[in-house]
């Protein structure tokens, strides 16, 4: 499956991108982690786009609120397959263990899916608890990241990975910003002059 | 240092992670960021960060620091080893720059820190602050609520209060009313004998102020009554609320004294009145009405005691005649054939019935003049003529009663010749008959004078003087009085009803004149009157 490059908005601004992003957002504050949520679901939804959101502290409460405010019925949404809130870790640590490649090929198959379902495209946006350096694979966290970025390049999912600063130490979010193309600084989607290309990242990782 | 050599992508990592930094929560997640980025800058063999008084670990060779400070704070250094400083060089002046900009972030950062801890601490402090109030605004409240109940318990007590304060007002203005619209004026006296109240009815009463009155008793009672009244005012104290009587004479401001009958009553113990209550009334017209009626009475005495004298007298007077006149009338009989004594007695019996009939005459003048009979009956005549008349009549009278030797005067003024008068010349005469008759009756010796003159106005002014006994000037009075005669004529040998004098001057009040009289005993008379004509 060759990668398409049709434009797509973000939600965060005017500026359009190539389907197929992944992005990195560092915050330190729920409003800021909340609008990004939003703003990048809605957006998605609007453009007719198969969303997901993984999240531990998201309710379908308040997204539905949300929702409702930009003309989205939620639980049409998420009956219709649309959209799904899940919790993170039911997500992520699936089994008790954090495993890289079964994440890719779930992507791969959320991609899938919303192509079956005639979506325009597919966007997940998911928060990373700090319970990851503690879980069985959790270690292999970058290599999953840089996988994404592999993911990508052939089914052009878009992807915001949520960091909380607070959570994680200065180190890690240097690392992490290392396997993210695209930053949200200040609520503006910028490229990332850290990052490094996968082939690269996962050769030099494993010859660690 | 040449701009080509940099990698722009170093540039950019260097400006994202000041943006990233921002948004680090610590110092060491912001350090640790720092560090793990900045090693990728070419020429770098290892980089650390020194906090401030930290030594630099014994196995790092530190060929730079840059120091990561403002102008106020010091964060420490970042020390720098190097692979090629060559290729780093470069790059110095933007690590150094952006070692300044994290000095800023955590300048601004503690900052931030400070003015949060300041905004926590203030927001405590008005939490205090607010409890505080909140505890205090409930205090007040209470006290509100309380301060309320009191204020509307007070409230209703100056509404009972003011209510109470207006019975007493009506009441008192009723009282106020009743005693100044009252005939009495009401005195209220304290202990001291001061009188602190007096109504106004005592103004009216008395002329005086109510603060000319309130002086010394002693300066507004008659002296003479003083005494009683001080011995009433000693009743009053001694017999208390027993009501005590007293008349007595009051100065008046502008009249002759006047009569008060004052009421005292001692009221003194009596805790609502603390005084003595004088009710004092003016009586001044009951009493001139009784002195009126003493002087009425006496007069009547008077009267009824100098009507059995003047009988008396009348009895006498006509008694003697009649005697006279019965006796010779007797005697004519017993002497028939005697001429000389016919005649003598005849003449004797003339005269006295003469005598008689004059005394007669005068009582039927004055009982007319009493009774308003006499009116006045006026004719045109020349006053001189009537002078003459008389002058003929007295001259022969004179020496009928044996006076000739008196000098009998006659005195007109100049003009009187040449008037005419319309009067009642009867009633005039006999005026004049009767004033010369009584002047020669009380004259012995000297002059008898009368005078007539006419004028100022439209009067003829009379008078008759004489030279005889005089009157007493304390009986002056009496001489024009009914039945009164000032002289015992006995001891005068005069004989008279004491008519004549009242008759005069019944006489000249019928004309519309005026008599007097000036005298003094022993000095003579003179009768002076002035009668109302028409003088042509």
């Amino acid at each position: 499956m060759e990668k398409e490059h049709k434009k797509i908005s973000l939600g965060f601004t005017s500026q359009q991108f190539d389907a197929g992003v992944h992005i990195c957002q560092i915050f330190n504050d729920n409003d800021e982690r909340h609008n990004a949520i939003i703003n990048f679901i809605v957006s998605g939804m609007q453009a007719g786009e198969k969303t997901a959101c993984f999240s531990e502290q998201e309710s379908k409460t308040t997204l539905a609120s949300f929702f409702a405010e930009n003309g989205i019925e939620y639980n049409e949404a998420e009956q219709s397959g649309d959209f799904k809130l899940s919790k993170t870790a039911e997500v992520y640590f699936e089994g008790g263990e954090f495993e890289p490649d079964r994440m890719i090929d779930l992507l791969k198959g959320f991609y899938k899916k919303s192509i079956e379902q005639n979506h325009t495209g597919a966007r997940v946006i998911g928060e990373m608890t700090p319970e990851v350096e503690q879980i069985k694979g959790g270690s292999r966290l970058l290599e999953y990241e840089s996988k994404v970025n592999l993911l990508i390049k052939t089914c052009p999912v878009n992807a915001v990975c949520q960091y909380d600063a607070r959570l994680f130490n200065g180190s890690t979010i240097m690392d992490i910003l290392k396997v993210h193309p695209y930053m949200i600084i200040r609520g503006a989607v910028v490229r990332n002059p850290f990052f490094v290309q996968p082939e690269e990242f996962l050769a030099k990782n494993n010859a660690h | 240092m040449a701009n080509d050599k940099l990698d722009p992508k170093v540039i950019g990592q260097l400006s994202l992670m000041q943006s990233v930094v921002n948004n680090l929560p610590d110092t060491t997640s912001i350090f640790s960021f720092v560090c793990k980025g900045l090693v990728d800058i070419p020429g770098i063999d290892r980089i650390l960060v020194i906090g401030p008084g930290e030594s630099v670990p014994v196995d790092h060779v530190a060929q730079m620091s840059i120091p990561i400070c403002t102008a106020d704070s010091d964060y420490g250094q970042l020390s720098l080893s190097f692979s090629d400083k060559t290729l780093f060089m470069p790059y110095e002046p933007y690590l150094s720059n952006f070692a300044f900009m994290i000095g800023v972030i955590l300048e601004q950062r503690c900052q931030r820190q400070q003015i949060e801890e300041h905004k926590q601490l203030l927001e405590q402090r008005i939490q205090e602050r607010t409890i505080e109030l909140q505890e205090k605004n409930a205090e007040i409240k209470a006290q509100n609520e309380e301060y309320q109940q009191l204020n509307e318990e007070l409230s209703q007590i100056n509404q009972e209060l003011y209510r109470a304060k207006q019975q007493t007002e009506e009441s008192e203005e009723k009282f106020r009313l009743m005693i100044k619209n009252s005939n009495d004026t009401i005195v209220l006296i304290n202990e001291k004998g001061e009188q602190f109240y007096i109504s106004d009815a005592a103004m009216r009463d008395t002329g005086f102020t109510i603060e000319e009155l309130k002086g010394p008793i002693r300066n507004v009672i008659y002296p003479d009554d003083l005494k009683i009244v001080l011995e009433a005012w000693s009743l009053v104290l001694a017999r208390k609320g027993e009501a005590i009587r007293v008349q007595y004479r009051h100065k008046h401001k502008y009249k002759e004294y006047i009569w008060f009958e004052a009421v005292g009553q001692n009221f003194l113990d009596n805790p609502a009145i603390k005084a003595v209550v004088l009710n004092v009334r003016d009586i001044t017209k009951i009493k001139e009405t009784e002195n009126e009626l003493i002087k009425a009475k006496e007069k009547a005495e008077e009267s009824d005691r100098l009507k059995t004298s003047f009988l008396q007298n009348m009895s006498h007077e006509i008694r003697t005649p009649m005697n006279a006149i019965m006796g010779f009338a007797d005697l004519l009989a017993d002497n028939f054939n005697d001429k000389e004594k016919l005649k003598k007695f005849s003449g004797i019996i003339s005269k006295r019935s003469k005598d008689l009939l004059e005394i007669i005459n005068d009582i039927l003048d004055i009982a007319k003049i009493e009774s308003g009979q006499l009116t006045v009956k006026n004719n045109e005549f020349k006053p001189i003529e009537l002078i003459e008349e008389l002058s003929a009549f007295f001259s022969e009278y004179q020496e009928r009663i044996n006076k000739g030797h008196i000098l009998f005067e006659i005195k007109t003024s100049s003009e009187l010749p040449y008037i005419t008068i319309i009067s009642d010349k009867i009633k005039l005469k006999q005026i004049l008959i009767n004033l010369i008759t009584n002047a020669f009756k009380y004259t012995d010796n000297g002059s008898i004078t009368i005078g007539c003159k006419a004028g100022p106005g439209n009067y003829l002014h009379f008078y008759v003087s004489d030279t005889g006994i005089g009157i007493p000037k304390e009986k002056h009075k009496l001489v024009f009085e009914r039945f009164t005669q000032i002289h015992n004529n006995t001891e005068r040998n005069v004989s008279g009803t004491g008519l004549g004098l009242p008759i005069v001057k019944g006489l000249i009040d019928i004309l519309g004149g005026k008599i007097s009289l000036e005298s003094e005993a022993g000095t003579g008379s003179t009768f002076a009157f002035s009668i109302p004509v028409i003088i042509s």
